[in-house]
């Protein structure tokens, strides 16, 4: 059994990895001897360094809930959604270029790029051994893909039509995505349901018709909450502190799980696969 | 009778004393609606952040960057 301060200090450890590190920390002392140009090199490898980080550690968040298919689907969704929205915004961008008379070639083949990303995430399967090491690979194809297209837009035109460009894309891309955000939101509540429903399983009680309530969309998932730490709150401090204890310990046991997978795509192109325990 | 009198005073000192010290170490469990395990304290706020981080937050997206 793990103590509670243990979990805690763990914990905290995980919660703030980059605490220490502050790009434009170093400003200060780089700039007394090096050249403005030297110093604009430091700043934008260290954004791209900072931005790097950002990116590891929101798909390493991500994966935590991939040991399940249910999560693994839900990702994956995410994933779709997030490139079908770019490839809209592509071919908008695209249209608006061609009848302004630009060249756009180089575009278009970016673009084909990011469906080819599409289409292999359509492809996999949420249940498959490999499935959390083909995320995370598609998540940082699109991720490129969607970054060379932007480069080269702006090697392309002038501030005020990317402005331009810009507003006109924001306002049509919501709607076609509806279906996407509602097949969404359904796998996520089959998910937090799922998680409700192993919840009273540690608890010793189960309250069926608020699990029910909020499946049926009756309920937000803020109620449900509310009513669930409500629950929490009536037992006695010993079996809260069971509770808790058991909820920290597989928190953290699924969070040390995805650094691993991380660690493992990083160093040798493999994370643990999908179903596997740590 | 002086000494029945002390007598009665030395047992309602002892009752007085058991009383207190009683009340003295039961007072932190039940205070805050805390509870203080073997190895830490949790608070209500502990257990709702505990609570919150089983679920996805239903409109949460993954991030690829923009295109524009």
């Amino acid at each position: 059994m793990i103590s509670i301060s243990s979990l805690t200090f763990a914990e905290e450890a995980g919660d703030h990895p980059d605490n220490d590190q502050n790009p434009h920390d170093n400003s200060g002392n780089d700039n007394e001897t090096g050249s403005s140009d030297d110093n604009n090199e430091n700043e934008t490898e260290d954004s791209v360094n900072e931005t790097d980080d950002a990116f590891e550690n929101e798909t390493e968040y991500e994966i935590q809930i991939m040991n399940a298919t249910l999560g693994a689907e839900i990702r994956l969704l995410q994933l779709e959604k997030a490139i079908i929205k770019n490839i809209l915004k592509g071919e908008m961008t695209i249209a608006v270029l061609k009848s302004l008379e630009f060249n756009t070639t180089e575009l278009e083949s970016l673009l084909a790029d990011l469906k080819a990303v599409l289409e292999d995430v359509e492809a996999l399967n949420a249940s498959a051994n490999d499935s959390v090491a083909r995320f995370v690979a598609l998540k940082q194809e699109s991720r490129n893909a969607t970054k060379l297209f932007k480069e080269s837009l702006h090697a392309l035109i002038d501030d005020v039509t990317l402005r331009e460009i810009r507003e006109r894309v924001r306002e049509l891309v919501g709607d076609d995505l509806q279906n996407y955000t509602r097949r969404i939101q359904n796998r996520i509540r089959q998910f937090n349901s799922n998680q409700v429903y192993r919840l009273f399983g540690i608890i010793g009680e189960a309250n069926m018709s608020l699990l029910k309530d909020y499946l049926n969309g009756n309920i937000t998932l803020d109620q449900l909450r509310f009513q669930l730490s409500k629950t929490m709150n009536q037992m006695n401090h010993e079996r809260q502190h069971e509770v808790f204890s058991e909820l920290k310990e597989e928190r953290i046991r699924n969070k040390i799980h995805a650094k691993e997978s991380m660690d493992d795509l990083k160093h040798h192109g493999k994370g643990k696969g999908h179903g596997e325990s740590p | 009778m002086n000494k029945k009198i002390l007598a009665v005073l030395f047992l309602l000192l002892i009752v007085v004393s058991v009383t207190v010290s009683y009340r003295i170490l039961n007072q932190p469990v039940a205070q805050n609606n805390q509870s203080n395990g073997l190895s830490g304290t949790i608070t209500q706020d502990d257990m709702a952040r505990e609570i919150n981080d089983i679920f996805i937050n239903e409109t949460q997206e993954i991030e690829i960057g923009e295109m524009v």
